[in-house]
């Protein structure tokens, strides 16, 4: 069983002393798909992009901790990440973006192979036509030779978890990676994340703004915003018992009926208190110092100086 | 009162082998103060039939009456007021260069002959009426967010009083929780000013929650219309059945039996004869390659195009 256990994660503009992820932590086990939920600018790509050590120069990891099987990943010293490919990789929400356009696919693929299991260019090719068909293509071979421009959004997102299975990773990031999908392809694409997890054993997280697709998909939730991990636990639990009045108010937006001059505010990433003190009904002094994350079972994790105890206790 | 009639319409882009027939023959009719929702994949057609019923584009054949009179007479003028259209993306279709107040003056200038204090008057009613205060009369489209632009963007199209909106994904860019807002928003201004609106969206359940009908499209077809209530309890089409079930649910208990189609939506130049969704149909048998089924009722306003379903 292997397991990505991230804890306290900390990122922040260099230069500027406001964090924009702040005390992040959060697992994952083998086989496991955790749904990472938030508006935009919650911090869920932002968060993915810390653990998979892309962050762009201006952004820096101010602390935390990335292990994989109680292996650490960050470097305490230089605050930067060492991994090997075969430990996490990561798909995007435009699959046709992230291939290289003037490249057959089927070379996409066997590129990854050549270069991170060390595989000769013929057995590389082979592997990449099993691979292409592993994730549900029709006519591997041919497809192995058409340009990203000549298939569908879905099919290159299955090319591209074709080259994350590659180098058969512990962990699979997927950012939104049917966004860019029609509602039947995106079923299709989800029920090959399920089947990946489960048969691959590899843990995935799901980064999505869908509560209805997490509701589906996932095992395990965690709730984000302004760089705040809000909450975190079961899916159903959190979903059918939501501790946190943003969780309770982004399920809200989905289903009811909201009054249309509800102030929209942006995050405040000034606030030193809890970030979404300023939207929230509940909010008083205590709001303004920050809540850190406290267990209410060993299983579901609440940030939030007063949470809700009772679905009817809010509104 | 039917306020658009559109019937037979075609609409093919570009010639020859290259052709791509977008629209196939588009029946459909909009009353005042309707809400009809167009849902489908892309390319489906949907934007195309939105886009030539705001008049951006001409069906190759067919005719789309507004008011019982041609959209090219209707539209003729200061006519342009009657059908406004709202697009994907806030940003893009508001000029950066311009206040929010000066993007709002123009049709009031241009279409309603409005100037001075009445202009003025009219922009902040305006502006209120979308939820946003007065203050943000000076500022630019950057200095907004996208629910606000898009605020702006339905003040602009408001301003000059349409009968007919077409709305094509005006959500589709926005946060859950701010598309809640736009759509509680439409529906206040549809109560108070009764404009119709032509709803285009692939997203399902922001569709369920504003339009009176739905009308599902596939490769340039309707293939099922019927009530928001009807289409959603009782989807008929093997597509709208596959489409309703694709969607992911919230509450476990609500959830459909998922129908997967396999394969892709095939490439519209190179339609089979006979039903269009045959290659991806589940209750496909030989009469469905031969000939094109009709859009035909099933019961009262339920209409639905496919053999299987009206055999009996």
């Amino acid at each position: 069983m292997s397991e990505l256990v991230v804890e306290g994660l900390t990122v922040g503009i260099r230069g500027h002393s406001v964090d924009l992820l702040r005390d992040i932590s959060f697992s994952v086990a083998s086989g496991e798909i955790l749904g990472m939920v938030g508006e935009s600018g919650s911090g869920k790509t932002m968060a993915a992009l810390a653990i998979m050590g892309l962050l762009p120069p201006e952004i820096e990891l101010r602390a935390g901790s990335v292990r994989i099987d109680n292996l650490e990943l960050v470097n305490q010293a230089t605050m930067t990440l060492q991994r090997s490919a075969h430990q996490l990789t990561m798909i995007f929400q435009q699959p046709q973006a992230a291939l290289n356009p003037t490249m057959k696919v089927g070379n996409q693929v066997s590129r990854v192979l050549q270069m991170h299991r060390g595989l000769s260019r013929a057995e590389a090719k082979q592997r990449a036509v099993q691979l292409l068909d592993r994730v549900g293509i029709a006519g591997p071979d041919r497809v192995a030779r058409a340009y990203p421009h000549q298939l569908s959004g879905g099919m290159c997102q299955r090319v591209m978890i074709a080259i994350a299975l590659a180098c058969k990773p512990q962990i699979l990031l997927a950012d939104e990676p049917t966004t860019a999908l029609d509602v039947t392809i995106q079923a299709q694409v989800f029920d090959l994340i399920a089947e990946v997890a489960r048969e691959e054993g590899c843990g995935v997280i799901l980064i999505t703004h869908d509560l209805a697709a997490v509701s589906e998909l996932c095992d395990r939730v965690a709730v984000l915003y302004g760089g705040q991990l809000m909450e975190s636990g079961s899916t159903r639990k959190v979903l059918d018992e939501p501790r946190h009045p943003y969780s309770r108010f982004l399920l809200d937006a989905g289903v009811r009926q909201v009054d249309s001059n509800t102030p929209e505010l942006g995050v405040n990433f000034a606030l030193t208190g809890c970030r979404f003190g300023h939207r929230c009904s509940r909010a008083d002094e205590i709001c303004g110092t920050f809540p850190p994350l406290s267990a209410l079972t060993a299983d579901r994790g609440v940030s939030c100086h007063h949470p809700l105890v009772r679905l009817e206790e809010f509104k | 009162m039917t306020l658009l009639e559109i019937s037979e319409v075609h609409k093919t882009h570009g010639r020859g082998a290259s052709s791509v027939p977008a629209v196939r023959g588009v029946n459909l009719t909009v009353a005042a103060g309707e809400t009809v929702g167009l849902v489908g994949e892309s390319g489906c057609g949907k934007s195309s039939l939105g886009r030539m019923i705001a008049g951006l584009q001409e069906p190759t054949s067919g005719s789309i009456l507004f008011g019982g009179n041609g959209l090219n007479e209707t539209l003729h003028g200061r006519g342009r007021r009657l059908i406004q259209m709202v697009f994907q993306h806030p940003a893009a279709s508001l000029n950066p260069k311009l206040t929010v107040e000066a993007m709002i003056a123009e049709p009031l200038r241009l279409l309603m002959g409005l100037s001075g204090d009445a202009r003025d008057r009219h922009i902040d009613e305006l502006l209120t009426g979308v939820g946003l205060d007065l203050s943000y009369r000076p500022r630019r489209a950057s200095q907004l967010s996208g629910g606000q632009q898009q605020r702006v963007v339905l003040a602009r199209s408001l301003a000059c009083e349409p009968d007919l909106v077409v709305l094509d994904e005006p959500t589709a860019s926005l946060d859950q929780s701010v598309r809640a807002r736009v759509v509680g928003l439409l529906r206040e201004i549809q109560n108070t000013r009764g404009v119709a609106y032509l709803f285009i969206s692939h997203d399902l359940a922001t569709v369920r929650r504003i339009a009176d009908r739905v009308a599902v499209m596939y490769l340039g077809r309707i293939v099922e219309l019927a009530s928001t209530e009807q289409l959603f309890n009782q989807p008929t089409h093997p597509y709208t059945k596959a489409l309703l079930s694709a969607e992911p649910q919230l509450d476990p208990a609500s959830r459909r039996e998922r129908i997967i189609l396999t394969g892709e939506t095939p490439n519209p130049s190179q339609l089979p004869t006979g039903c269009s969704f045959q290659d991806r149909c589940p209750l496909v048998h030989e009469r469905c390659t031969k000939e094109a089924p009709a859009l035909l009722p099933v019961s009262g306003n339920h209409l639905v195009e496919c053999f299987a379903v009206q055999r009996d």
